[in-house]
């Protein structure tokens, strides 16, 4: 266990280094550099070469790449050539509020979802399941674009409860969180019941029941129990889906998050910006996946004892789950 | 000559130190003011520095924060005394000032001469304030309350360039004891209370202010990039003012209770630049052609919806010299075929317009009318930065732009001569002359001649295509008012409020 | 997907024309996935006869200043744009571009996620050890991320926007081909073909890729749905096709500009994605149902 741990976490040293050079080179393909957002827009031929020069921006890019990664390993990840502020600084400053549209959104998720599931499977095959699915399915299949946008015409423009965008107030979040949980919502709602269906004519449940226990508890007690471990693994492999789909909701929303910062910094050709957000984002999502990896270990000993027989399965579980996310 | 006597100037300094709106409402038995006024912007805010940025957005935080030497006033067109109170010069090249002695920094440091001189000798190879540096000489301190500034060469724009938010005053020893938060110190209206690039800007009202104080007790600059997000933000009451709504939306939004919208007569002005350096556009009856194939009326009619100034040629039109009307293109089909014909004796007229997505619309009307009369136009759209480069480089052979011109004459420099964003690379000794010299020349009339000579070579080698000038909007909540509006960027919300009942 | 294609793999080879129509069979008693098929095989209909029915230049991208913002009515059953064009023909049309891009995206992805898979899988050793750590890296940045940064580096055009959105489904196919070719070429049917001496190439494309259609079917599908909804991300942050041309998720960024006064103009093109990705998910499912039915319940 503590093997299989420590190797995954010596693994994420070439996936950083990996994703920083992917990241820092091919964006000095890009066309322009931050010089456009930095000289005025009357500024001179001279004064934007200096301010390149500045920036150290006339000089190879892998010599500049070079430098970036002695830094990183000195635990710099440089100056943003935007704001000139730290790179660290700046990306710590927008994390609790991708974090908190986040876990709002896996918790709307989560206390939908599964009430849903359940419903579903203890009317399985009425109308009233069709319809649970079928919207669950819709669910999967809308662009969360849209759907903020039509949460926007609705919840905000024309009934005005809640606000449009942005994280000034406490309910803003709930909008966006809807949006960006909605998809997740819906997979957990349709493995939620496969896995009820998948326990509720088994044998203990039929005992339960002909000993008299009222049907409720038949299925809250002992079905759900049995049913939350693969609901578990999709909540696990989702947390970093949403969380890697924050981009598009927080510009819908205006929610001033990591993944509107790479996406400015990304259109102002901050590099040491983009680079920097992209490793701590993918660094924070590889942990996160790491943990809960980790926590099937501690909840399922079946699952533990494939650590030591299948090398790389961790990363796989949520590598193929296939899910159309924005 | 007689502008530059200063002594009718400072008798206006008796008349009132402040300019603009602002005195209006403070006289009548005090009504109750909105404590916060948030105000939404569509760019960001990535620095407390007045060196470091001009644009609308951050000079919302320069005028407010910082105070500058002198003020321009639109409505009079005159320049005012602001922490100068007065100012002379005989010769456009050495300029004294004598500063108030009232006036105190944020941090409680008294603003004095060797501030000024301070400013400015740190504005030298700065992102955008390189320009006004690098104009002085020298600066001599006469006492703490006078300078004497020294240009390298006569310019008498200089006092103009003393009212633009980059020529802020900044606290020398606030920069020096914190560089970080010390460029942030001004001796403004208001003072930075907190903020976060790209998110929001909280100001608090200085209340050791020399002047008139503000009227809000908050003023917040929220970043909201897309226009229909701060325009439903502005509905459902999150915001007090949403800047640049999407022109379709006006006539809704006056019609809209609760709301309003102010508007300005702005000098920005948009276009259509024909890269001279290289083909298609190195051939002059083609370049012909464009600018009388274009009808700016139905470029007004959909990139503005209608509300917009014509833009007969290629110049400010509150700017210095400015002919107005004497040179239009002429809309005439007929002659932009025969240019064309010229140009294109077989035919097969085509290019390739860069543009970024805020003036796609104009490519796209602009590629279906010359289709008309047989010109191909391709569009190829990149981001700002993208554009600028291109721009720079001069890779493009098309594009549409926008550029914001001040009231003085020599703000058209760098679009007509070579270098920064001139994007119809047009290089002509003729013009090239006649900029530099008449920005030394005190002479009125004999400068404004100068001016009228450059403007007909522009239209005669028509490296632009002048269309408009957009008339500038806000969406309000009803009732808000004190903004001083500015034709180019540098609005003044000193003094915004809204009384509440 | 792992137990699928150890299911089939199990399955001796000769059966393989009764296994085909078993999981036609399957597939066809499947409502949900006829009805994605359907829906599938009436957007190919549309796209194809769009271009023939509508004519690009007069109809598709023919401003006109006098019908603008037009809502929904006989005339212009969903309404007309900013520029006065109709958005019914501009949402059939656009239809093409979603198809094209979701379609070509992904066979870049296959070609080659099913070949580095493969090679990884029969290999083993090093050549696995490193297709998979590039993987790894590849993946382990957010998908909307890493396709926004390639476009953005790239240049904006549809091609770029195709070879973006292929890179970043390679993943995906590495891991399943690999997945699949790990429990293949132990079988007894390749050792035979070593034993006989067949080359590597043919091994691997002849013999062992063929067992291990199944996942590979089935994620193609879901695939291009994901794909269609990450192009129309894109051009919804504007990084899409250019323009004229009407991409759904650009017709919805045009709208969105509107959303306050015109609605229809955000509603119709995000209908028409959701209903495309819909019914790429029902086949899709259908698919893995059909081709592995110990996951039917």
């Amino acid at each position: 266990m503590y093997r299989y741990v420590l190797k995954r976490l010596l693994l994420m040293i070439p996936v950083m280094l990996g994703v920083s050079l992917l990241v820092y080179c091919v964006l000095d393909l890009a066309p322009g550099d931050a010089v456009s957002f930095l000289a005025p827009a009357d500024a001179t031929l001279e004064e934007r070469e200096q301010i390149r020069h500045d920036l150290g921006l006339d000089r190879n890019v892998f010599i500049r790449y070079a430098e970036y990664m002695v830094n990183m390993f000195h635990g710099d990840l440089g100056k943003s050539y935007l704001t000139g502020r730290d790179v660290f600084k700046t990306f710590a400053e927008k994390v609790p509020n991708t974090l908190y549209m986040g876990f709002t959104a896996v918790f709307i998720s989560v206390i939908l979802s599964i009430p849903l599931g359940i419903y579903a499977a203890i009317h399985r095959g009425t109308l009233r399941d069709n319809a649970s699915m079928v919207f669950a399915l819709f669910g999967i299949s809308i662009p969360n674009f849209w759907l903020g946008l039509l949460l926007i015409l609705y919840f905000s423009l024309k009934l005005r409860w809640l606000p449009s965008g942005g994280a000034q107030r406490p309910e803003s979040v709930i909008l966006p969180a809807i949006t960006l949980g909605f998809g997740m919502m819906a997979m957990l709602a349709r493995t939620t019941r496969s896995s009820m269906l998948e326990v509720i004519n088994q044998d203990y449940l039929r005992t339960a029941r002909a000993k008299g226990v009222p049907e409720r508890v038949v299925i809250n007690k002992h079905a759900l129990k049995n049913a939350l471990i693969p609901i578990i693994t999709i909540i696990g492999t989702q947390i970093s889906t949403v969380l890697g789909g924050a981009v598009v909701t927080e510009t819908v929303f205006s929610w001033p998050g990591v993944g509107r910062l790479i996406v400015d910094s990304l259109n102002s050709r901050d590099t040491p910006q983009v680079t920097g957000s992209v490793i701590l984002t993918t660094l924070f999502l590889s942990f996160i996946v790491l943990l809960v990896d980790i926590l099937y270990g501690v909840v399922d000993p079946r699952i533990k004892a494939q650590y030591t027989s299948s090398k790389k399965r961790g990363k796989s579980v949520g590598a193929d789950k296939q899910k159309v996310s924005a | 000559m007689r502008k530059f006597r200063c002594l009718a100037i400072c008798a206006l300094m008796v008349l009132g130190v402040i300019s603009g709106s602002a005195s209006a409402a403070a006289s009548a038995a005090s009504p109750k003011y909105k404590k916060e006024i948030i105000y939404a912007t569509l760019g960001k805010i990535i620095t407390i520095d007045p060196h470091a940025q001009s644009n609308t957005e951050h000079n919302y935080v320069f005028r407010t924060v910082f105070d500058t030497l002198l003020r321009y006033d639109w409505g009079s067109a005159t320049i005012n005394p602001r922490l100068a109170t007065s100012w002379a010069t005989d010769d456009a090249k050495i300029y004294t000032l004598k500063l108030r002695s009232d006036a105190f920094f944020h941090n409680g440091e008294q603003v004095k001469a060797s501030d000024v001189a301070f400013t400015f000798k740190r504005a030298v190879g700065t992102n955008s304030a390189n320009a006004v540096g690098i104009l002085i000489e020298n600066m001599e301190l006469v006492n703490d309350f006078e300078i004497k500034i020294v240009l390298k060469r006569p310019n008498v724009d200089f006092p103009y360039l003393l009212c633009n938010p980059n020529a802020s005053i900044m606290s020398e020893k606030a920069v020096k004891d914190d560089p970080v938060e010390g460029p942030g110190v001004g001796s403004g209206v208001w003072k930075i209370d907190s903020y976060e690039f790209g998110d929001y800007f909280r100001l608090v009202r200085n209340d050791n202010y020399w002047g008139e104080k503000a009227l809000a007790e908050v003023l917040t600059i929220r970043y909201i990039p897309d226009a229909t997000g701060r325009l439903i933000a502005l509905e459902t009451g999150e915001i007090d003012v949403c800047q640049n709504p999407d022109p379709l939306n006006v006539k809704k939004i006056s019609e809209t209770p609760g709301l309003a919208i102010q508007t300005w007569d702005a000098s920005t002005m948009t276009y259509i630049a024909m890269n001279m350096s290289k083909p298609p556009f190195n051939n002059k009856d083609f370049r012909m052609a464009i600018a009388h194939a274009v009808n700016r009326k139905e470029f007004i009619e959909v990139g503005r919806n209608g509300y917009a100034r014509e833009a007969f040629n290629f110049w400010g039109w509150s700017q210095y010299g400015h002919n107005g009307g004497t040179t239009p293109y002429e809309y005439n089909l007929d002659l932009a075929k025969e240019y064309l014909a010229k140009a294109y004796p077989n035919g097969g007229a085509k290019f390739e317009i860069t543009v970024a997505p805020d003036r796609k619309l104009i490519a796209e009307f602009l590629q279906a009318k010359l289709k008309e009369i047989g010109i191909e136009v391709t569009i190829a759209e990149t981001d700002y930065a993208g554009l600028t480069s291109t721009l720079a480089a001069g890779r493009h052979e098309a594009t549409a732009y926008g550029v914001g011109l001040n009231p003085w004459g020599d703000t058209i420099r760098n679009m007509i001569c070579p270098g920064g964003a001139n994007s119809a690379f047009i290089n002509d000794p003729r013009i090239n002359e006649l900029m530099d010299t008449a920005v030394t020349e005190l002479d009125d009339a004999k400068r404004r001649a100068m001016y009228a000579k450059i403007q007909q070579i522009l239209y005669e080698e028509a490296p632009y295509v002048p269309l408009y000038y957009a008339t500038g909007f806000l969406a309000v909540k009803e009732g808000i008012s004190g903004i001083e509006f500015h034709m180019g960027s540098m609005h003044n919300l000193s003094y915004i409020h809204m009384v509440e009942n | 997907m792992e137990q699928t294609s150890k299911k089939l793999a199990h399955e001796p080879e000769k059966r393989e024309r009764s296994q085909t129509t078993e999981i036609l069979r399957r597939l066809r008693k499947n409502k949900g996935a006829m009805l994605g098929l359907a829906i599938v095989v009436f957007l190919v209909l549309v796209s194809i006869f769009s271009s023939v029915y509508f004519d690009y230049d007069s109809q598709v991208i023919r401003q006109n200043m006098l019908q603008r913002l037009k809502s929904p009515s006989a005339e212009h059953i969903f309404g007309t744009d900013e520029l006065g064009r109709d958005l019914f023909v501009r949402v059939l049309y656009g239809s093409r571009y979603s198809l094209v891009i979701g379609v070509v995206s992904v066979l870049i992805a296959l070609v080659l996620g099913v070949f580095l898979g493969a090679i990884a899988g029969y290999f083993g050793d090093v050549v696995e050890e490193v297709i998979m750590r590039g993987t790894d890296i590849f993946q382990s940045v957010p998908i909307t991320i890493m396709a926004i940064v390639i476009v953005v580096s790239l240049g904006q055009n549809m091609i770029n926007l195709m070879i973006a959105i292929g890179l970043t489904s390679v993943p995906g196919f590495v891991r399943i081909t690999r997945a699949s070719v790990l429990t293949v070429k132990n079988q007894e049917f390749v050792e035979a073909s070593k034993a006989i001496g067949l080359s590597k190439a043919n091994i691997i494309f002849n013999h062992i890729l063929p067992n291990c259609l199944a996942p590979i079917i089935v994620q193609t599908t879901l695939r291009v749905a994901t794909a269609i909804v990450t192009a129309s991300t894109l051009s919804f942050l504007g990084l899409g096709i250019p323009a004229p041309r009407p991409e759904w998720g650009g017709l919805l960024a045009t709208g969105r500009a509107h959303i306050r006064d015109y609605s229809y103009m955000t509603f119709f093109p995000g209908l028409a994605i959701m209903i495309t990705v819909l019914a790429l998910n029902l086949l899709g499912d259908g698919l893995r149902d059909a081709l592995d039915p110990k996951l039917k319940k």
